[in-house]
């Protein structure tokens, strides 16, 4: 069984490159003839790619927990230290198993698309399918030639090299299926938008109906971040969740593309602007999702050198170029077809302020990108490397985000088409008393002195004052209509527009969150000492008071199999009254002699002390640690929660047909009447 | 707010400067903190890991780069006279951030430019959209913009009707 599982497992792989080509050459024959066979036949095809690729998966699977290790990516990461739940997740463990893997949940998605039942845009169904076979033979393909991860061995080795140290966490498992995901699910909005530039149809329809789908790859996408944020803060042991590293950035930029799409689609249903613009966000989009595989995989932005020396880089490059190019001209080719029905009536409406905000979010992801690509350009360009770390993008985009928090609040408040002045301003009243309240508040009240940090506060005082009426004026609405209590009221108004109170509860998460963000950028204090045993060190923050950590010693703890874990213990206390024990502590990997500082946290509040233990002598008297106070970073999390939650609320499927409006059922009651 | 970037540096900058200015009164031959080498640390990246900043890095070479640091704060030198001492020994690649002169200009530059051209654009939309005013009717969701206290009463209206 063993010697058959890798043969199996790659002509599973080569099938189904097989069927995705022919799958395409039949959608688009079947659609030019209009011949239902056809369609049929390559219906049945690309549900066969589906299939082989998961026995494909299998098969990788099978490998890797039996130890396969004449299998050369099963020698390189697993070992005989890797329980079962690390040898089935090294599947997406390095560069060539997640290629794999990444072709397979984009396949589950072309199946999920097909089994789908698509009504008024059945017509487009040839094209998409056309579309995401031609991306999958490219992922395909890789995995058939020059990263095959059932590659054998001429020998058995003995023992494998495991995965790297840094991805034994649970959040390590958990982050990259759901970001692979959040990536692989854009297809879907990018094939039907280039199914209806290439059959011609207008895409407003289409816009509607792959909403949900958009916004579920989104939801990925977003929780994908907010989970590799949460590991880094974990696992990496640096006090922070964001490091601005290209990799991060990578799965980044189209999240920063894929959200202002998401807002100004809403301006193309509700009065048949911005197509040009939308289909451009989801091509972009894509491409972006692409080209950040690229750039996880292939390591290019680490140096151009090791692009050289992978054989991926140049096809990913290439892959990333044709289809690019052959999106723009199609795109360009429709240019007048997409053109605008409606028109700006004035300034002041909600559409400008969604230009606005899909300028500030275009700006953002603009920045980040060229931050992120600059040592490559300036490398390639004038040989000399030009890094850039964090400081830059600290600096470049966070008055852009400040913006948007505070655009946040400003946008429900202007109708669509446009408002006076006047009730402008009658609507900016509470919100905007609030704002300054909490502006003239905090320097006086609380430690709270920066600018930045008292401006960024305000804004999110301001929007959050916006959102809470916004709710209030609908549940009060609806309890003086139908006598409804609060509790019913709120279900009920929710329900009736899941997308609009779910959007509402995203920006609510948002703004939780921005607190986080907030008081680790502008209040994050730490300190390194070094304390022999018995003697203390303190760490102070205006919003916790004094930490005092005293060493009592180290101590080998139990670990995972093939590490050595060597705890630092620290008694705290906060204010000089004692609060606890903990212990942060240094995973040393054996095999790989790497070692990894896991932090400890003491909680109080939303406010976390954090310690990491970086060093000592080798006779235990000494110790050196590294202490943070990391105020509010709770609220990140917690937002991160409510966020997701809104964006639940806004995509889950309706139980009816479709949405039915008050307009509609005005509609009816009209026709009923005589 | 992009546009307060280069100012501010500027102060910043300046005040460095003026910051050096002032007398060194008694350099005390003190031992510098870890929290002293950390924060000139922060600015330099680790030679050798991608991505991580000197202060976070573990491994050997980091260290003995730290311990540099700490050597040339211990002479005296100041933050920015340690990070001057390794570009010139490493190049402008050991910074952290892209110094604003000569090819590192234009990483700051080009997303001010960018965002620039953006707002031209906005613009440019704004006043093309509003010139030509035809009386259209586009279907505009009531409940995306009606007051919601109204629709309310219509569907009360409606009910009782």
């Amino acid at each position: 069984m063993d010697g058959f599982m890798p043969a199996i497992g790659y002509t599973a792989q080569v099938l189904a490159l097989i069927l995705a080509v022919y799958a395409i050459v039949f959608a688009v024959m079947g659609a030019r003839k209009n011949r239902q066979d056809l369609i049929l036949s390559a219906k049945n095809a690309s549900l066969g790619v589906t299939a082989l690729l998961t026995v494909a998966v299998v098969a990788m699977e099978y490998l890797l927990i039996t130890r396969h290790y004449q299998t050369e990516y099963v020698s390189q990461v697993t070992n005989s230290d890797a329980t079962l739940f690390f040898r089935m997740a090294a599947l997406w463990g390095s560069q060539k198993g997640s290629l794999l893997f990444f072709g397979w949940l984009m396949s589950i998605f072309t199946g999920a698309i097909l089994l789908n039942k698509w009504g008024a845009v059945k017509t487009l169904i040839p094209y998409v399918m056309a579309v995401m076979n031609l991306v999958l033979v490219f992922f395909i393909g890789l995995v058939v030639t020059v990263a095959n991860p059932f590659q054998q061995l001429s020998f058995f080795p003995v023992d494998g090299q495991g995965l790297n140290p840094l991805l034994y966490h649970w959040g390590m498992v958990i982050h990259p299926p759901i970001l692979y995901i959040g990536f692989v699910a854009f297809i879907v909005p990018y094939s039907f938008a280039m199914a209806a530039l290439i059959t011609g149809q207008r895409g407003d329809l289409l816009m509607r109906t792959t909403r949900r789908w958009t916004l579920v790859a989104w939801l990925f996408l977003s929780a994908g971040l907010l989970l590799g944020g949460r590991w880094a803060y974990d696992v990496l042991g640096w006090g922070g969740y964001w490091g601005w590293d290209p990799v991060e950035n990578a799965a980044f930029i189209p999240w920063l593309v894929a959200t202002p799409f998401l807002h100004s689609v809403i301006i193309q249903e509700n009065r048949g602007m911005m197509k040009r613009w939308n289909v451009g966000l989801i091509i972009l989009t894509f491409a972006l999702v692409v080209e950040g595989t690229f750039l996880t995989r292939s390591g290019v932005i680490g140096s151009v050198h090791t692009f050289s020396q992978s054989a991926i880089g140049p096809l990913f490059l290439g892959f990333i170029a044709i289809m690019f190019i052959a999106s723009l001209v199609l795109f360009v080719n429709r240019w007048e077809l997409l053109e605008s029905e409606g028109e700006l009536d004035s300034m002041f409406s909600r559409e400008s302020a969604f230009l606005l905000n899909n300028l500030l979010f275009i700006s953002i992801a603009f920045t980040v990108w060229w931050g992120t690509h600059f040592p490559i350009i300036s490398e390639a360009l004038t040989g000399t490397k030009i890094v850039v770390g964090p400081p830059f993008f600290k600096k470049a985009v966070g008055p852009l985000f400040a913006a948007v928090v505070l655009l946040m609040g400003v946008t429900p408040l202007m109708p669509w088409r446009k408002i006076t002045s006047r009730k402008l301003l009658r609507q900016l009243i509470v919100p905007s008393i609030v704002a300054v309240v909490v502006a003239i508040a905090l320097p006086l009240l609380t430690a709270i002195h920066f600018k930045g940090a008292i401006m960024t506060l305000a804004f999110i005082a301001f929007s959050a004052a916006v959102m809470l009426m916004e709710y209030w004026r609908g549940v009060s609405a609806r309890r003086r209509a139908h006598g409804e209590n609060l509790f019913t009221a709120l279900v009920h108004l929710v329900r009736r527009n899941r997308r609009r109170y779910g959007g509402y509860l995203i920006h609510i998460g948002v703004l939780l969150a921005a607190l986080g963000i907030v008081g680790m950028e502008f209040y994050q204090v730490e300190t390194q000492q070094n304390v022999a045993l018995g003697e203390s060190f303190s760490i102070s923050s205006p919003f916790t008071g004094t930490f005092e950590m005293t060493f009592r010693g180290l101590q080998q703890a139990p670990g995972k199999p093939g590490v050595e874990n060597t705890e630092g213990l620290l008694d705290v206390s906060r204010n000089g009254e004692f609060v606890g024990t903990i212990k942060p502590y240094r995973e040393l990997f054996l095999r790989q002699q790497q070692p990894m500082t896991i932090p400890d946290v003491y909680r109080a509040g939303m406010t976390e002390l954090y310690v990491i233990i970086a060093g000592w002598e080798p006779d235990g008297q000494s110790a050196t640690f590294k202490a943070y106070i990391n105020p509010m970073i709770n609220w990140l999390w917690f937002g991160g929660i409510v966020f997701a939650i809104g964006t639940l609320v806004a995509a889950w499927p309706s139980a009816q047909p479709a949405r039915r409006t008050s307009r509609t059922r005005i509609k009816e009651k009209v026709a009923e009447t005589p | 707010m992009k546009k307060y970037v280069f100012p501010l540096m500027f102060i910043i900058v300046a005040a460095i400067f003026a910051l050096q200015a002032t007398p060194t009164v008694a350099q005390e031959p003190t031992e510098p903190t870890m929290d002293q080498v950390n924060t000139v640390a922060k600015n330099l990246n680790c030679p050798t890991c991608k991505g991580l900043n000197l202060e976070d890095c573990r491994t050997q070479t980091c260290n003995q780069w730290r311990d540099q640091i700490k050597d040339l704060l211990a002479q005296g030198y100041t933050e920015q006279e340690v990070l001057d001492w390794f570009v010139a020994r490493f190049g402008v690649e050991v910074l952290q951030e892209p110094p604003p002169k000569g090819n590192g200009l234009f990483a700051w530059l080009l997303p001010l430019f960018g965002f620039a051209v953006g707002v031209g654009w906005l613009v440019f939309l704004l006043r093309k959209w509003s010139v030509h005013k035809t009386p259209e009717s586009s279907a505009i969701d009531p409940e995306d913009n009606i007051d919601v206290e109204y629709l309310e009463k219509i569907e009360q209206d409606l009910k009782e009707f």
